[in-house]
């Protein structure tokens, strides 16, 4: 008997072939129980290989910023050109925690002279894009050692701006950013001191925005409409848009009854690591998602996916690296050096930094070493609430 | 432009990180190569003022593939953060972690099937890692280059090899 041959049979157990030749392999299949056999294996060994290669890949789910923007940018006359220039340039600002632990040693006695709120709808944009925006915003700053404004903002700026929504798909002029905040973790009263900024040539840019901070009101938020529909984890990432409320926002006003400011006097076993974790917790370290300009409320929504998918029981989600540090770099001058570092905040009075479960009972807390930026909800994550949207698990 | 960019865009997302991470190596760039691709494709579409790209997938994953080259060449593979935050904070902590052995576990199988996936020659690699992208034979070929015929045979061969080297280094592992 005339076997079929090694390429046909793995075309066929890849299901990759037309139907002449499907059904040739077939006939022969149906006589044949060693071919059969061969492709039985062949399926075997394809899933065990699938099981390695998707071993190979961090867990979670890949960010996807609205096809808007991926249009809009496709507009950019440079839309083409090499990505090598914003490369080396986005590499440029990384550095280890230990060297940001350094830095915030240094800084942080010092009174912070930039406070910046950035809007951050999507996820494109790179953190130290927004590191500059900070850096701008600091009057005292001596030396932008950052690009040349141009070249990399030219991409960036833009995309630092919200791009859902009526406006989707073109593009807007460098006005008011679109505001989406959580409104739930709005203050009541309006923040005197919150400076929404909004992304702009930098250079041009710089001093109209230290002295006249946009202010953020409740009111101009677009009002997130709580909705019976079911969400999908996904949508939410892609759709969210995340205003931060600065630290004037009077801590004791935006305290939340009920939820401890776990980082006052932070006890040595709360401060929990991202090396390990509880039986029954998901941790979602920066190193598993596309943390970079994502709001935290997005990789809250992220973590919940990732229970959602990993099927095990979790009973609660830390969200761990640098997720909340994008808001708060602060860029100092002390002495002769400029000096980035992590602002501390205080949470849950910052908007983003906090959700809370359905129930009501859990709790969110952001804590910061720089090392351990966590973002706690210890609580089943069945339902999640975000942005006044009741979210569910994706269906397995 | 008749494509529909948006539902490709959708619907392959996802596929083009995962592509591009096992490229590069590092989750963040990978992201930003996706968006890079998309955003190339489109503007090429608008320029050549296309009409209905036969595979538009397959479009995609080449400008993909060409800017994961381009990267390779550019960029040096950098350090995982995350060794670094690990070791940063259980230096803080005093190594009080609550289960450290399960995360350890799954970052040594991870580490394992990268490498294993590594070691596997640039040709098969590629293959396997469009396969697994959900690209079809035909369209494996045409960007790759390799006959139609090829594909199969490449394919089996290269999953041999990657479990193969995982289940050696996995051995390797258990004895230590």
């Amino acid at each position: 008997m005339q076997h079929v041959d090694d390429a046909l049979l793995v075309a066929y157990a890849d299901d990759a072939l037309d139907g002449d030749a499907c059904a040739e392999v077939e006939a022969h299949l149906v006589t044949c129980a060693e071919c059969r056999a061969r492709v039985e294996e062949e399926r075997t060994l394809t899933q065990r290989a699938a099981a390695v290669l998707d071993a190979s890949v961090p867990a979670g789910e890949a960010v996807m910023p609205a096809f808007a923007e991926i249009l809009r940018r496709s507009e950019q006359p440079d839309a083409t050109a090499s990505v090598s220039a914003r490369s080396r340039r986005s590499r440029s600002w990384s550095m280890p925690p230990l060297a940001w632990a350094a830095m915030l040693v240094v800084g942080i006695g010092a009174a912070y002279i930039a406070r910046t709120l950035i809007v951050s709808p999507e996820f494109n944009a790179p953190m130290e894009s927004r590191a500059e925006q900070a850096a701008d915003a600091s009057a005292v700053r001596a030396e932008v050692d950052g690009p040349p404004a141009g070249a990399a903002t030219e991409m960036e700026a833009p995309a630092l701006r919200a791009a859902r929504g009526a406006d989707a798909g073109t593009v807007e002029d460098a006005g008011a950013p679109e505001i989406e905040a959580i409104p739930d973790m709005l203050p009541p009263a309006p923040v005197p001191q919150a400076a929404v900024r909004a992304p702009q040539e930098p250079a041009t840019a710089k001093a109209a925005v230290a002295e006249e901070p946009v202010p953020l009101r409740p009111e101009q938020a677009p009002r997130v409409e709580p909705s019976r529909e079911r969400v999908r984890y996904a949508d939410i990432v892609r759709d969210t848009a995340t205003a931060a409320v600065p630290p004037a926002a009077a801590p004791a006003a935006a305290a939340v009854p009920g939820i401890p400011d776990t980082t006052q006097g932070l006890a040595l076993d709360e401060l929990v690591v991202t090396a390990g974790m509880p039986a029954g917790a998901a941790v979602i370290d920066s190193e598993d998602v596309a943390w970079r300009g994502t709001s935290v409320a997005a990789l809250a929504a992220q973590a919940a996916r990732v229970v959602g998918v990993s099927g095990a029981p979790v009973t609660s989600v830390w969200l761990g690296g640098d997720a909340a540090a994008w808001r708060a770099r602060v860029v100092q001058q002390v002495g002769d050096v400029s000096v980035e570092t992590i602002e501390w905040r205080r949470s849950p009075g910052v908007a983003g930094d906090s959700g809370r479960l359905g129930d009501g009972r859990s709790y969110l807390f952001v804590t910061t070493d720089l090392g351990t930026y966590l973002m706690r909800a210890a609580l089943p994550v069945e339902r999640l609430e975000i942005l006044g949207r009741t979210l569910q698990p994706l269906e397995p | 432009m008749s494509t529909d960019w948006e539902a490709v865009y959708r619907a392959i997302f996802g596929d083009v990180v995962r592509y591009l991470y096992r490229r590069v190596w590092d989750h963040e760039r990978a992201q930003e190569l996706a968006q890079e691709a998309f955003v190339r494709v489109l503007a090429q579409q608008r320029r050549a003022d296309a009409a209905a790209v036969e595979n538009p997938r397959a479009l995609v994953f080449a400008v993909a593939g060409n800017l994961a080259r381009d990267e390779a060449r550019t960029v040096i593979r950098r350090r995982k953060h995350l060794a670094l935050l690990r070791s940063d904070t259980e230096a803080t902590t005093g190594g009080a972690t609550p289960d450290p052995a399960e995360e350890m576990q799954r970052d040594e199988e991870r580490q394992r099937a990268q490498d294993a996936l590594l070691r596997l020659g640039e040709r098969d690699r590629e293959v396997l890692l469009l396969w697994d992208a959900g690209l079809s034979y035909e369209e494996i070929a045409a960007q790759t280059g390799l006959a139609q015929g090829a594909i199969g045979t490449t394919l089996s061969r290269a999953r041999r090899r990657l479990v193969a080297a995982y289940e050696s280094m996995e051995g390797r592992h258990a004895a230590r």
